[in-house]
């Protein structure tokens, strides 16, 4: 499995490139296009080639992960194949190659991975639910590509000590950081500062975050739209 | 007229350069700036019944032509969503526009709606297609980038990512996989082209973002008055 991504970094696209019986696994409505010898499946068990999950473990994701309940499979059969994958919002993709230590990827950040991967959900803590500004981590580990998507451009850091970032900015962090989602300032800033929850990072690793944060985008246009029926 | 497409790819606009007395007929509502000697003819093209068709085909209802009366002059043409411009010079012989990206294009072209076919409104996702032919200059334009594919044999395509294609190629529209992967897999209907030609798809789907927008918008009150009411809502201002 190979992807390159092009149109970087305000409409990037995955193009991934599958060997004869290759798969690659990638979130409901990520398709835009595909080689005609591709198979879809889909199914409603974990990105982890069927071997654990189940309807269960698919709810837990689309509940609390912030993600689509059905992931689909593509394979090319007979022959190589190639799928590209898009975000639905604005934004850049990246591939991170992953050799053993896992990744912690925000629900919605998550696009593609190959079959070697396997997904779970992370609990990000009650108090995350607070205020709106879930913070639902998805839990990747295993041996493979991991594909990811931002609103807005990624930015890299490389952690080394104490760092805080607004909780609807982060994208993806190596497991080896500790994370600890708290309120900005007094009780007054976390209502009325607009900046809701921030994650406190601590440790060695490293952490991207998306030059944009969706829920404020969507706040900002949804509230112009007419209304919508309960 | 000369087309120069400048803030490619993400905000595309094309700056239209025409000699005296040409036209140019640019989709409704993309005109940016202009020559202040530059005209404005609003038709209904080809009849009503032929507009309503365009209509259906996700176009508006009436088109704009603009003559560059009596001195050469300039236009400039914007599309709606954010994303790239393609201008092509149409040698004879017919292409094909998703109509939702169409932008502009010198008379000699014609513009018809072709039918995409009844199983095209499954699920929502109407393809409306339009048949651009004759001689001249066309620009499309698309949410995103535009990713083009050289297909030979056989190539499937989203139908909300198709932006235009050649007419070496033909299509055929399907459903996803089985029943399951057909309500289950978030994947709209999926464009079979087969052929030899050249397809234009756009990196950003104009309907997964009005779907993704659809739950922040404002929910209708039935009857959400008094202190309870109030209360209700400075609450979920912050839910």
């Amino acid at each position: 499995m190979q992807v390159n991504i092009e149109y970087r970094p305000s409409f990037a696209l995955a193009i991934v490139k599958l060997a004869a019986e290759e798969a690659v696994v990638a979130e409901a409505g990520a398709m835009v296009s595909m080689s005609s010898n591709v198979q879809i499946k889909t199914s409603s068990r974990a990105a982890d080639g069927g071997k654990r999950g189940g309807i269960l473990k698919s709810l837990k994701r689309s509940v609390f992960g912030g993600e689509s309940f059905f992931m689909n499979t593509y394979t090319a059969q007979g022959g190589e194949g190639e799928v590209t994958l898009a975000p639905t919002l604005p934004g850049d993709v990246l591939s991170i190659p992953m050799t053993g230590s896992g990744l912690l990827i925000q629900g919605t950040s998550y696009m593609a991975s190959s079959p070697g991967i396997s997904i779970d959900t992370k609990w990000g803590g009650f108090k995350t639910l607070f205020g709106g500004e879930g913070l639902f981590m998805l839990k990747a580990t295993g041996t493979g590509e991991i594909v990811v998507n931002s609103f807005g451009a990624i930015h890299e850091l490389q952690m080394d000590g104490p760092y805080i970032v607004d909780t609807g900015h982060i994208v993806a962090f190596d497991e080896t950081l500790s994370f600890e989602v708290k309120r900005v300032g007094s009780w007054k800033s976390t209502f009325f500062s607009g900046e809701g929850l921030v994650t406190e990072f601590n440790g060695k690793g490293r952490l991207w975050i998306q030059s944009r944060n969706p829920k404020e985008f969507g706040k900002d246009i949804g509230s112009r739209l007419p209304p919508r029926r309960a | 007229m000369q087309i120069n497409i400048t803030s490619a790819p993400d905000y595309a606009m094309a700056e239209v350069s025409l000699t005296a007395d040409e036209k140019v007929v640019v989709e409704a509502g993309s005109m940016v700036a202009m020559s202040p000697h530059m005209q404005i003819e609003t038709k209904a093209r080809g009849g009503v019944l032929s507009s309503a068709k365009r209509m259906l085909g996700g176009e508006s209802f009436f088109i704009n032509t603009y003559t560059s009366a009596g001195n050469p002059g300039l236009i400039y043409i914007a599309p709606g969503p954010p994303g790239d411009l393609r201008h092509l010079q149409l040698p004879g012989g017919d292409f094909y526009i998703q109509s939702g990206s169409y932008v502009a294009s010198s008379s000699g072209v014609q513009l018809d709606t072709k039918w995409g076919g009844a199983k095209t409104f499954f699920g929502g996702e109407g393809l409306f297609i339009l048949k651009a032919s004759g001689q001249g200059d066309l620009i499309f334009g698309s949410f995103g980038a535009i990713h083009e594919v050289d297909v030979d044999g056989n190539y499937s395509v989203d139908t909300g990512h198709i932006v235009a294609f050649d007419a070496g190629l033909t299509f055929n529209i399907r459903k996803v996989g089985g029943l399951k992967s057909l309500f289950l897999s978030g994947e709209g209907l999926i464009c079979d082209f087969s052929g030899k030609g050249k397809l234009y798809i756009q990196t950003r789907k104009p309907g997964s973002f009005v779907h993704w927008l659809t739950p922040f918008r404002p929910v209708k009150q039935e009857s959400a008055g008094g202190p309870l009411g109030i209360i209700y809502n400075i609450i979920r201002r912050f839910i």
